[in-house]
């Protein structure tokens, strides 16, 4: 296959997009940083909703060792706070931004409102339209078009897509399940950027020891299971300390449980959401996820990347990264004494730890990180172009 | 008697450069005239050479390609009436094939020292219309043999001779001195890389290892000795893994044998190799290797006999053989002199040389020149 001379022209969108927080924005956005990086000129559409409606309509830069012609412009598209009409108007404007410029290929994340005006805009314009949903179950792509309003619709428009980019073996399995043509679905993991500089552990470390969370607040991240765990965790390290970094609607109920479990003020720290996350990982001794579901998780991706040692809960989203006693230790979920006991085996065989989190970051190099999964997304975009042009 | 010359790139301080010496020295100077020639450029090996009375020409070429350095070579194999005449190395092996057979040379020997995995489609060319320009392709290991008889090399064409090493009398050294000297503490455990910084000793590989024994081992420094083109890189690399204390960049050294006398083990973690000189050196010296199982050190490194093997880029299973190492000196000794005993066995200097003078002298005689008969059989 000949590269083509001029840079591709991707369009990227996604609804919501960093500094919005969550894992699937921002493993969409460490894709747009890295498709550019790989020398694509990539404009990421998004709605400015929210606090986005304070930050400017049109961003560009140039992304550090960036390869020749390589670009990234991020375009907040004009919506409205009211329900329906905004959809319409980021819709609409969606729509006429898709047709406004030449674009070799557009990548939507989400099987929504705006895979819908995608497609039809590829129909029109002739290029080719890939798909990308963001999870699987009950919050997941597929079982949004089941009840949402115009799911139907949008369902079937969206079956026509060229190419769908399944993140997990369950999300495969959903879209096939659903009608959508196996022979366009294709495997591509989330990836995440991994840091030159390795974790270290801090001088002195023992003496407080620090676990970090770092997600949202949510029922199924398992936080009351950390929670409660901790005053366990405190009988063998009495300084131990727990950030549970994010924010979400569990937060009243683990600021509670934490007060009647007795733990003094701040050794269960809830800071909300910040975009530090490397930083904070850096200064954590370690990171623990006692999610009782999980897809693919970006959080324990990061971790891992960074090499800070790990606990997580045996769930199967959780075992496909983690290898217990070779990238971590799995702890059961749901489960206070269990978590607790994995936790201080871990700071009680610390240079274990160390090494299992090193064998954690080896493991990212190779199968997660961002640089070799936009790689697979450039190699599939330019073989859906070249099919599309040759008709 | 003979007259041979031998054709290198250069006289640098490297592996192939230090058996073309070695040969050249030993070559029975009642059966061979010896010379020699650097199609490039000369080096620090030059004075060793002289000192064994061996002359020396230069061709200086100075472009990739550059027929004038062809036709100067062509004239000096010409105007020496060489009987026999040994390349060295890809660059020397090409321009020496071609020259030789235009200066018609009698026989003409041709060393490839590595499994070059290195080599594009331009040179695999190169190497498959010059394999028969020549009369024998000597590999250093069976490994080397192997590669070229894929690449298309005829079967009758190759011959293996063993790479040599030296048996001199290991230098005297005060281990903890040489450590001060290096900036380490004297009581530390040393561990010793030598070899070209580039991509194919992955000593990136070796870095990740020192990582990842940085608390478990804290007393080991590891010293890394030669140039290249990553050296910046890797200098960097060792920042970021927080090891600037723990490992020194020591450049090149001409005292390779010293500093190795006073380390505790060998470290060599190569994606490819013909046959390291640099563990050959370092049995010789009765130290232990932890190496990969990278094609050319197995057929030198017993494991578990005289070093510890793991695969290509195994960082733990790399780090724990060097641990264990580090920590159970009485088994480190007792696989450095099993590693010198097989030196000597199967590796040595005098060896090599005979071989190359048996080859020569068949060559010669298969080609019908007058050859002085050796002195035994």
């Amino acid at each position: 296959m000949t590269e083509p001379t001029r840079p591709l022209k991707l369009a990227l969108v996604s609804r919501r997009y960093p500094p919005l927080i969550g894992g699937a924005e921002r493993v969409f956005a460490y894709l747009a940083e890295a498709l550019a990086r790989e020398g694509a000129d990539v404009t990421v559409f998004t709605s400015a909703v929210g606090e986005a409606a304070r930050l400017p309509e049109r961003e560009e830069t140039v992304p550090e060792r960036s390869r020749e012609g390589g670009r990234l412009t991020v375009r907040r598209l004009a919506t409205s706070p009211i329900r329906f009409v905004g959809t319409w108007r980021y819709m609409r404007n969606l729509e006429r931004a898709l047709s406004a410029e030449a674009f070799d290929l557009a990548y939507v994340s989400m099987l929504k409102h705006d895979a819908y005006v995608a497609v039809g805009a590829g129909r029109a314009r002739g290029f080719p339209v890939v798909l990308r949903p963001e999870g699987a179950g009950d919050t997941g792509d597929v079982a949004w078009q089941s009840r949402g309003n115009f799911g139907a619709r949008i369902a079937r428009r969206c079956r026509d897509a060229d190419a769908f980019v399944a993140i997990s073996k369950a999300v495969r399995s959903e879209l096939a399940g659903a009608g959508y043509d196996a022979a366009r679905i294709h495997d591509l993991p989330n990836g995440v950027p991994v840091p030159a500089r390795p974790w270290q552990r801090r001088p002195g470390w023992q003496d407080a020891p620090h676990a970090l969370f770092v997600g949202r607040l949510a029922p199924e991240k398992g936080l009351d299971s950390l929670v409660r765990a901790w005053p366990i965790v405190r009988g063998s390290f009495p300084n131990a300390r727990l950030t549970l970094l994010g924010e979400g609607p569990e937060r009243p109920g683990l600021e509670r449980l934490a007060g009647e479990l007795g733990m003094p003020a701040g050794v269960v720290a809830l800071p909300g959401a910040t975009g530090e996350v490397e930083a904070a990982l850096r200064s954590a001794d370690l990171f623990v996820l006692p999610s009782t579901e999980e897809g693919m998780s970006i959080a324990l991706l990061e971790a891992m990347a960074v090499g800070v040692p790990v606990v997580a809960s045996a769930i199967p989203g959780n075992r496909r990264l983690v290898v217990d006693f070779k990238h971590g230790r799995l702890a059961p979920p749901r489960d206070p004494q269990a978590l607790a006991r994995t936790i201080v085996e871990q700071w009680s065989t610390f240079d274990r730890a160390f090494h299992m989190s090193r064998g954690a970051r080896g493991r990212v190099e190779q199968m997660f990180s961002i640089r070799a999964v936009a790689r697979a997304h450039r190699q599939l975009f330019q073989e859906l172009i070249a099919r599309k042009r040759s008709g | 008697m003979l007259k041979v010359l031998q054709l290198i790139p250069t006289l640098d301080r490297s592996g192939a450069e230090k058996q073309m010496v070695m040969l050249s020295k030993g070559l029975p100077r009642d059966r061979f005239q010896v010379e020699a020639a650097v199609l490039t450029r000369s080096g620090p090996l030059e004075s060793e050479l002289a000192e064994a009375g061996v002359p020396i020409t230069s061709i200086a070429k100075r472009f990739k390609f550059d027929p004038f350095a062809l036709g100067r070579l062509t004239r000096l194999m010409k105007a020496g009436k060489f009987d026999v005449v040994q390349t060295w190395l890809f660059a020397a092996n090409a321009y020496g094939r071609v020259a030789a057979r235009r200066a018609g040379v009698p026989v003409v020997v041709t060393a490839e020292m590595a499994v070059d995995l290195w080599k594009g489609r331009v040179e695999k060319a190169v190497d498959r219309r010059l394999a028969t320009a020549c009369d024998k392709l000597v590999g250093n290991s069976d490994a080397v043999v192997d590669y070229y008889r894929k690449l298309g090399v005829p079967e009758d064409r190759l011959e293996r001779i063993y790479s040599g090493v030296a048996d001199e009398p290991p230098p005297a050294v005060d281990p903890a001195a040489v450590r001060v000297e290096i900036g380490f503490p004297p009581d530390a455990k040393l561990a010793l890389f030598a070899g070209r910084l580039a991509p194919q000793k992955r000593v990136g590989d070796l870095l990740k290892v020192l990582d990842l024994l940085q608390h478990v081992q804290p007393d080991l420094r590891t010293a890394i000795v030669g140039e290249g083109p990553m050296r910046r890189e890797l200098e960097k690399l060792a920042g970021q893994y927080d090891l600037a204390e723990k490992v020194r960049f020591l450049g090149h050294r001409d005292d390779v044998p010293r500093l190795m006398a006073a380390a505790d083990v060998v470290a060599l973690t190569s994606e490819y190799e013909g046959l390291p000189n640099v563990v050959l050196e370092a049995m010789m010296l009765g130290k232990p290797v932890v190496a990969t199982a990278a094609p050319g050190t197995t057929e030198v490194v017993v494991d578990g006999a005289t070093g510890v093997l793991a695969p290509i880029g195994d960082i733990p299973l790399l780090a724990r053989g060097l641990r264990d190492l580090v920590r159970d000196p009485r088994r480190a000794q007792a696989l450095g002199a099993a590693g010198r005993a097989r030196a000597l066995a199967d590796f040595r200097a005098d060896a090599m040389v005979a071989r190359f003078a048996d080859l020569y002298e068949r060559l010669a005689a298969a080609k019908g020149l007058a050859v002085t008969p050796a002195a035994t059989s």
